[in-house]
């Protein structure tokens, strides 16, 4: 007798006539469900790690080849033809039109470019930068700059920075107040290597953070701008004194007793 | 009146039992996807951080790193030349010897020319008495300090060391673990970004090295583990770092940051009074007070988490070890859970007063109950001849396949976000083990935890038991 009431109960809850076979069918539609997506999601990272596999040796191969031509095309003599054939017997060190037409070629021909310029100073870098745009690499910048990823936008402006284009400054100036601050201090660092100097801090209208100090502090070593600077945006009250409080601090410059007087009556 | 009984017990497991698990599976699925996402936007950002332009600034905070030691004669110059080449310029070693009875102090003596100094430690945590504090004569380990202390564990320990330093903050590591070189490049990245909120505490992944390659202080090759036992460790510290703790640190809601390594706001721990020297989960009742201490005195604060991976360490490779391991989790969770129970749907603790203290309470502490409750009652119902065999085995397959999915879901997270298995069958080898955890592994865990349960409510001190490992494999 209490068996079978215990035997009803227990059915009636977990397979209840009128609505157990739903139960069932949903509990096994789950089933198969995660089944399913678990060996999709093997397949898929199997397949992923093949490819990377991959691509990282012909990545490797590209990087070996454009550092080796653009090695040879920086200490050979240059050729009149600009897109940088040059009269050389190593077969390795010349590009094809793939090189040139190919986003995925173009895009680490372009980050070889950028990465050798970084090295480099005086007439070899403008070298390169000149051959930059001979192979018309400026439009990688402007799909970056233009790309929703904003990870690709920062790499746009590091390689205006690093190339010294003055002409997209208009570009980099629409995100000096971005509200992702990220993006925004990058514009911020970009202005002050192409301005060598502090103006760009007067447009910013929220206060920096260690962070962001930090950030303008390297670009201004890196860049050697004249911190005497300072002194002129000592009037702007949107960067904030303490910003300027810090950065004196951190240089140990002279305008620190003013901006500490200055201080004083705000 | 026993037949009526019955049947409230009989429905209190069909529904109870049934919802719960509808509970923990729909918090898995929302976390996981939290968690996902946010581990996505820090990689992504990672790669325009730039963050070796913050080893010669300035403006980065000073770091002491504080690592307990005892009877560690056999590594210890090893382990303090390791922590000494991390690339970070404001950083000071302490190495508290805790009453070693091997010649631990003897042996850092004489790899690094230390003296005695005449300093002393103003004891702001009441902590076991200082012997004395060594430092270097020769310039190049000017950053090294080393504590000689009478033994008092290791809660104790990082307490006299919080005490000695003299930093903005402080990072709290197992001496056997491994740092990554820019490991604090990248943890203080979140607290020099935090403007006008109080980071109060920083944390970041744990890695398993088992069978890993090794080189002068360096992980060069990670590879799966040869042993189960290991790999299954690696599969549940992706789940726990990359599917867990960036959801919980999105909206500031972590409980804990792991004891092997994190780094922490010296003023509030000294606030809080340190680590309490009465649980074995010292580093999540430390995270639980700061919290509490931060709340109640209206400061706005951030405990942060990196999902990124900075210190590297080997997993038990026994079972024995693991159950010890597993068994002082289980009451370190269990004691902070007590300890701080007023945080339990309080309103002033807001995210973790209403989600992540009942969360831990119930999926965390209740969860072997459970397990183990529904065992029993399907075995009872069994026995009896009771049991609904088709829908019984049913509901086992979307709990095995629900499980399995989680954690191939974690390998894929790691493949697609640092993907530090080079090889196939590396990632193959994960995904076996995980197939096997339902049946293999995880039964054990919730026998570990209930043992942990009983050995907490019968009083039974067990500390935290000797760990042995088997040592990193060095590179060829």
């Amino acid at each position: 007798m209490l068996f079978s009431q215990l035997s009803g109960n227990v059915n009636d809850a977990l397979l209840s006539q009128d609505g157990g076979d739903i139960s069932l069918y949903y509990i096994l539609f789950f089933g198969f469900g995660f089944a399913s997506v678990s060996i999709f999601m093997i397949l898929f990272m199997v397949w992923r790690r093949r490819k990377c596999i991959v691509d990282k040796v012909i990545e490797a191969e590209l990087i070996e080849k454009y550092q080796d031509f653009l090695t040879s095309f920086l200490l050979l003599p240059l050729d009149e033809s600009f897109l940088g054939i040059q009269k050389s017997d190593r077969q390795s060190s010349r590009l094809d039109s793939k090189d040139i037409q190919d986003p995925y070629r173009r895009r680490i021909l372009a980050d070889q470019i950028y990465l050798l310029h970084s090295q480099l100073s005086g007439q070899q870098a403008v070298q390169l930068v000149n051959y930059f745009f001979g192979l018309g690499l400026q439009e990688e910048i402007l799909n970056m700059i233009n790309s929703s990823n904003w990870t690709n936008k920062v790499k746009g402006m590091q390689m205006i920075q690093a190339f010294e284009l003055v002409e997209y400054v208009d570009k980099i100036d629409e995100y000096v107040n971005h509200s992702n601050r990220d993006l925004s201090i990058h514009a911020i660092v970009v202005r002050l290597s192409l301005d060598r100097s502090l103006a760009v801090l007067s447009e910013i209208n929220y206060n920096l953070n260690t962070w962001e100090c930090h950030k303008v502090y390297d670009a201004i070593k890196r860049f050697r701008i004249d911190s005497t600077d300072l002194l002129d945006i000592q009037s702007s009250a949107n960067t904030g004194f303490d910003f300027l409080n810090r950065l004196t601090d951190a240089f140990n410059m002279p305008s620190k007793s003013k901006v500490d007087k200055k201080l004083q009556y705000v | 009146m026993f037949n009526l009984f019955l049947e409230y017990v009989v429905h209190f497991f069909e529904y109870g039992i049934f919802f719960y698990c509808m509970f923990i599976l729909t918090s898995y699925i929302v976390i996981s996807f939290i968690s996902t996402k946010e581990v996505f936007k820090y990689t992504n950002r990672k790669k325009i951080l730039e963050l070796d332009s913050v080893i010669s600034s300035p403006f980065q905070p000073s770091v002491s790193i504080i690592a307990p030691a005892y009877n560690e004669s056999v590594t210890i110059v090893d382990n303090i030349r390791s922590l000494l080449s991390l690339h970070y310029s404001a950083l000071t070693i302490i190495i508290v010897n805790d009453g070693s009875k091997d010649e631990t102090l003897q042996v850092a003596i004489d790899a690094y020319d230390l003296y005695l100094t005449d300093e002393v430690a103003v004891e702001e945590i009441a902590a076991k008495p200082i012997r004395g504090i060594y430092r270097s004569r020769k310039k190049a380990f000017s950053k090294l300090i080393v504590v000689d202390k009478e033994n008092g564990g290791k809660a104790d320990a990082i307490n006299v060391g919080t005490n000695v330093c003299s930093t903005e903050y402080f990072a709290c590591i197992d001496v056997d673990c491994i740092i990554d070189q820019d490991a604090f490049l990248r943890l203080v990245e979140p607290i020099m970004n935090g403007g006008d909120t109080k980071v109060g505490a920083v944390g970041g992944i744990v890695w398993l090295t088992n069978d890993a390659d090794i080189k002068c202080g360096k992980v060069m090759k990670i590879r799966a583990p040869k042993s189960y036992i290991a790999q299954i460790q690696v599969v549940e510290y992706f789940r726990a770092f990359l599917l867990g703790r960036p959801a919980w640190a999105k909206d500031n809601g972590m409980l804990l940051i792991s004891g092997a390594f994190g780094v922490f706001d010296r003023e509030t721990v000294m606030a809080v009074g340190g680590y309490n020297h009465n649980t074995v989960g010292e580093d999540m009742e430390l995270v639980m007070r700061m919290h509490k201490y931060y709340r109640e005195n209206n400061i706005d604060y951030k405990i942060a988490y990196i999902p990124d991976p900075l210190c590297w360490t080997e997993a038990p490779s026994d079972f024995a070890v693991l159950g010890r391991q597993r068994n002082r989790w289980t009451r370190g969770t269990i004691e902070c859970l007590k300890f701080h129970k007023e945080m339990c749907f309080n309103k002033k603790f807001g995210i973790l007063g209403y989600i992540s203290y009942p969360y831990w309470l119930l999926a965390e502490w209740i969860a072997p109950y459970a397990e183990a409750g529904g065992l029993l009652f399907v075995a009872v119902i069994a026995i009896l001849g009771l049991a609904n065999w088709p829908f019984f085995l049913a509901l086992l397959f979307l709990v095995y396949t629900f499980a399995v999915s989680i954690s191939i879901y974690s390998i894929l997270i790691q493949e697609l976000s640092y993907a530090k298995y080079e090889s196939v069958s590396d990632l193959l080898i994960l995904v076996k083990a995980a197939l096997l955890e339902p049946i293999k592994y995880h039964p054990k865990t919730v026998k570990w935890a209930l043992s942990g349960n009983l050995d907490h409510f019968t009083g039974q001190n067990k500390g935290w038991g000797e760990m042995t490992r088997t040592g990193f494999k060095k590179a060829d």
